[in-house]
């Protein structure tokens, strides 16, 4: 015994050396993944927008904001009305959740988690034919002749989208909340309203904050829904596209994001901002996570706010995915509305491929965008490495942006050696791991926050390197987070169609890419079709995920409580 | 976890080996068929491989792609992207197009692409049969048929509103058709584009331009995608459609009460184009496609089937057993060279013209 110790400790000693150059090793890795993949293709874009007919030229910046400055007002007010609408909808819907009790918060839990798989145009669309002119319930139900293009409609129908991830955010947060502080407004004689509003709603400001600035970014860098319902009303975004897609211009394209980028970075740096704030409010009572149902009922005028809220959100959701379904199997012949299975079939004989594509690359994208979010989330938040603000700030920026920007980035930065990846089935799927990055930082940051600093230093102190800290204390403690970034990756990478359409070539065909192409092609029957297929596969998916994290995670606690005895 | 991480970062090193072996791999299938095509004399037994990656506006071109296969040897990939895209896509790419062959889409996207030398030079004999009105003069595009342009209207809407259906486009001004005329942004829509650029061409530039801010009026915004104006005046939303003349729009006569009507004062029309992209990965194959799509009657036929309609015709006069479903002469007299050279400036002129910038 006596002769192993000192060998044991020399291997500790390489051990802790080899570990050390490991640890330096992966952050180098990430963090020229993320120079490579995120900022070097933006870079390009940006470069784009300096060539002139002979080499650098500022030709399209000297007019670009006189032109174009209509577009920003539009951009801003539309964004500025959804991110507001969207924020506070999220919050009526959130309450009502909270406190509906267990079972029923559980069924409106889940058509929330179904709306956050959203395929592009089609809700638009959707919208188009319940609400517009002819609409089935404008004119079929109502009798009125109704304009749905325009400024409200994008307002509305970004409103709507936009609520279901403002409510999964402000749900997350009610759970965390001291309940206590609630109680004792009761035992002071409050009633339910007065608790809601002067004592819950604003411990939710921080999160609101929140919504409301991710709500304005995704709103200004949103085409799809303008270019669908916006009619003559044009912004920023899709004049983006038009520049893009009809006049094949990549110098003001490019020059177009430069401009969005503005506002957008404001916002971001207001986010942070406001997030460093928010994390001194959740860390204060991490593990509670308490229901209200039990213990507070909304009552009186409130009740009636929050159900009306609720309401419209609930039923808008249920009649925009009813009728998707719907569509997909049936037609309008001259007014009647026969069932056909002709849009099944179609798909069935041609489309089957293009989804085991999709779902091949969604899992890969979830795997590893999600490893790859939660390491670089440890290092910037946690370990608090160099520069760590700007490299959060870099990997933020896809998302802000219009997709088909990073797509055009992509094939600039990709079509040359030594790095051509144009044309292979890799470019779309960093694309896709990298478009979302932001998504399962942020998650795995504020899982990151749950677990005490505490713990690490005691790790420290007992011998472990950085290494087995972030191996043996941090990775067990994230699952939630790769949970997270694991459900978001999957679906967005099924749903999101913005940069991949310009990155898919012949014979990589993905199912949004069809998705697009029969909407384009004024084939909605198939379109949705298609659409219900995406949002039945990742809901399973997603569920089929949840169930296994669920149950590997109850099998490990019962583990470990049984070592403890 | 650590096994995780391993897995991860051998998935990130596999696909990006994966990614540079593509790229080889489709270098060498370059030479490979370089070396076939030096084998061209004894016809019997020429058969190209790889694979032809195509470019195209719809995936109702399948059996002509099969036949193409089967005949000729590779086997087609394709996927659907309109002219635009397929242009910006290009002029990313910088030279290294994804695809091989360019099947489809509004003529002047090609004339554009040969002027930034994205296009190969396809000579073949079966050329000389083609209309020269209908071919590049250099031989680096052709036409596969012409997409027609005319009206598509509602008649329940209309007679909802007590009017009657426009004969012409002149017809189109009238006050009566207030919100009720539909038109795509001709930047997004070649279709669109080709009824601007006739209508100016006829009409004359200043008549021209009254005639659209006339027509402006009575059209409540332009929509962004070439299927718009047929769908949505199928679904009732508008009354009037301009838009192409297809197959399509079959189906949406057994939809609603619609009619297509061919405007007695001329219609539009805008060639198909087809080419080969330079630099391209598989452009021998492309070629090939090309030869063996004109050379033998039965193949545009077959597109013409596909298409339900026979302007192939006009491509190829001496296409026998094909008829036209409308009078020649009532297309309207366009010079097709200024689809291209124009499109900048008639493009800019409607987008200041027709306050679609959004001004309220």
């Amino acid at each position: 015994m006596k002769n192993r110790k000192p060998r044991e400790k020399r291997a500790s000693f390489y051990d802790a050396h080899f570990y050390n150059i490991l640890d330096y090793f992966i952050l180098a890795v990430l963090v020229a993944g993320v120079l490579i993949f995120i900022l070097y293709p933006l870079l390009c874009m940006i470069r784009q927008s300096f060539v002139g007919e002979e080499g650098f030229s500022t030709e399209v910046y000297k007019s670009i904001f006189s032109d174009n400055l209509l577009l920003v007002k539009n951009s801003v007010f539309v964004g500025v009305l959804s991110a507001f609408f969207s924020t506070i909808l999220g919050l009526l819907v959130s309450i009502c959740v909270w406190t509906a009790g267990k079972k029923p918060g559980k069924f409106l839990e889940a058509i929330l988690l179904i709306s956050m798989v959203s395929p592009p145009f089609i809700a638009s669309l959707a919208y188009i034919q319940l609400f517009g002119r002819n609409g089935l319930i404008t004119k079929g139900v109502f009798g009125l002749s109704l304009n749905p293009y325009g400024w409200l409609g994008v307002v509305v129908m970004q409103t709507l989208f936009f609520s279901s991830l403002n409510a999964l955010m402000i749900i997350g947060m009610l759970r965390k909340m001291d309940m206590s502080l609630v109680r004792a407004s009761f035992d002071l004689g409050a009633s339910s309203g007065y608790t809601l509003w002067r004592i819950v709603v604003p411990l939710l400001k921080p999160v609101l904050l929140s919504c409301f600035l991710l709500s304005f970014i995704r709103s200004i860098a949103d085409f799809g829904t303008p270019v669908v319902i916006g009619g003559r009303f044009e912004t920023v975004s899709t004049e983006i596209y038009m520049q893009v897609i009809g006049y094949s211009r990549l110098d003001k394209s490019a020059a177009l994001n430069v401009l969005l980028l503005i506002p957008t970075i404001l916002v971001f740096i207001l986010y942070r901002y406001l997030m460093q704030k928010n994390e001194k409010v959740i860390s204060g009572n991490s593990n509670k996570t308490v229901e209200a149902g039990d213990t507070f009922r909304v009552r009186g005028l409130s009740a009636m706010v929050v159900w009306l809220g609720a309401g419209i959100f609930f039923v808008m959701m249920t009649l925009e995915y009813g009728s998707i379904f719907l569509n997909s199997f049936s037609r309008n012949l001259r007014g009647k509305i026969t069932f056909t299975t002709m849009y099944l079939d179609a798909l069935l004989e041609r489309n089957m491929d293009t989804f085991i594509r999709s779902v091949e690359y969604a899992l890969i994208v979830a795997i590893v965008g999600s490893m790859i979010g939660i390491l670089l989330s440890y290092y910037i938040e946690r370990r608090k490495i160099k520069f760590g603000g700007v490299l959060d700030f870099i990997i933020t920026l896809p998302y802000m942006l219009p997709g088909s920007c990073f797509g055009i980035g992509y094939i600039l930065a990709f079509n040359h050696e030594p790095l051509k990846l144009t044309g292979t089935a890799v470019i779309v799927i960093l694309n896709m791991i990298y478009k979302q990055m932001s998504i399962t930082t942020k998650a795995s940051a504020s899982s990151l926050l749950q677990i005490s600093t505490e713990l690490d230093a005691a790790a420290r102190d007992l011998g472990a390197n950085k290494f087995l800290v972030m191996k043996d204390v941090i990775l067990p403690n994230v699952k939630q987070a790769f949970a997270t970034g694991f459900i978001n990756n999957f679906t967005s990478a099924m749903v999101t169609a913005g940069a991949v359409i310009f990155l898919v070539t012949p014979g990589q065909k993905i199912a949004v890419f069809t998705l697009f192409d029969c909407i384009n092609t004024g084939r909605y029957g198939e379109a949705s079709m298609i659409a219900t297929f995406i949002i039945v596969i990742t809901i399973s998916v997603n569920v089929l995920f949840s169930i296994i994290v669920a149950w590997k995670g109850r099998k490990k606690r019962v583990f470990r409580t049984e070592k403890h005895k | 976890m650590k096994k995780m991480k391993k897995f991860a970062a051998l998935l990130l090193a596999v696909s990006m080996a994966a990614g540079m072996v593509a790229c080889g791999s489709s270098d060498k299938k370059e030479e490979t068929t370089k070396k076939e095509e030096t084998k061209k004399d004894d016809k019997e037994t020429k058969k190209l491989e790889g694979t032809l990656k195509v470019v195209t506006t719809g995936d109702a071109y399948q059996p002509l792609f099969d036949k193409f296969t089967e005949e000729v040897g590779p086997k087609v990939e394709f996927i659907s992207m309109s002219s635009g895209e397929v242009l910006s896509k290009l002029k990313a790419e910088g030279g290294t197009p994804a695809a091989d062959l360019w099947f489809g889409g509004g003529i002047d996207a090609f004339m554009d692409a040969k002027d930034n030398n994205l296009l190969e030079k396809v000579d073949f004999d079966a050329a000389d049969e083609l209309a020269p009105e209908f071919k590049d003069s250099d031989n680096y595009w052709f036409s596969k048929g012409v997409t027609v342009v005319g009206f598509i209207v509602n008649n329940d809407i209309l007679k909802e509103k007590g009017l009657e259906a426009p004969k012409s486009w002149d017809d189109l001004t009238k006050e009566e058709y207030q919100g009720e005329v539909l038109m795509s942004n001709p930047a997004i829509s070649g279709t669109n584009y080709a009824v601007v650029n006739a209508l100016l061409q006829t009409k004359g530039d200043e008549e021209g331009w009254k005639y659209f801010e006339a027509l402006n009026k009575n059209v409540d915004y332009y929509s962004k995608r070439g299927s718009d104006p047929s769908t949505k005046t199928a679904a009732g939303e508008v009354g009037i459609g301009i838009t192409y003349i297809n197959g399509t729009l079959d189906e949406l006569k057994e939809q609603a009460d619609v009619d297509v009507i061919y405007p007695s004062d001329g219609m539009p029309y805008v060639p198909e184009g087809v080419a080969a992209f330079a630099n391209a990965d598989n452009t021998e194959a492309a070629k090939a496609f090309i030869e063996w799509f004109f050379s033998d009657d039965e193949n545009m036929k077959m597109m013409a089937e596909i298409d339900k309609n026979n302007t192939c015709l006009l491509v190829k006069p001496s296409l026998k057993g094909l008829e036209l479903n409308f009078d020649k002469d009532q297309l309207m007299k366009e010079d097709l060279s200024l689809f291209g050279s124009k499109r900048t400036e008639i493009l800019d002129k409607w987008s200041t013209l027709m306050g679609d910038k959004g001004e309220e």
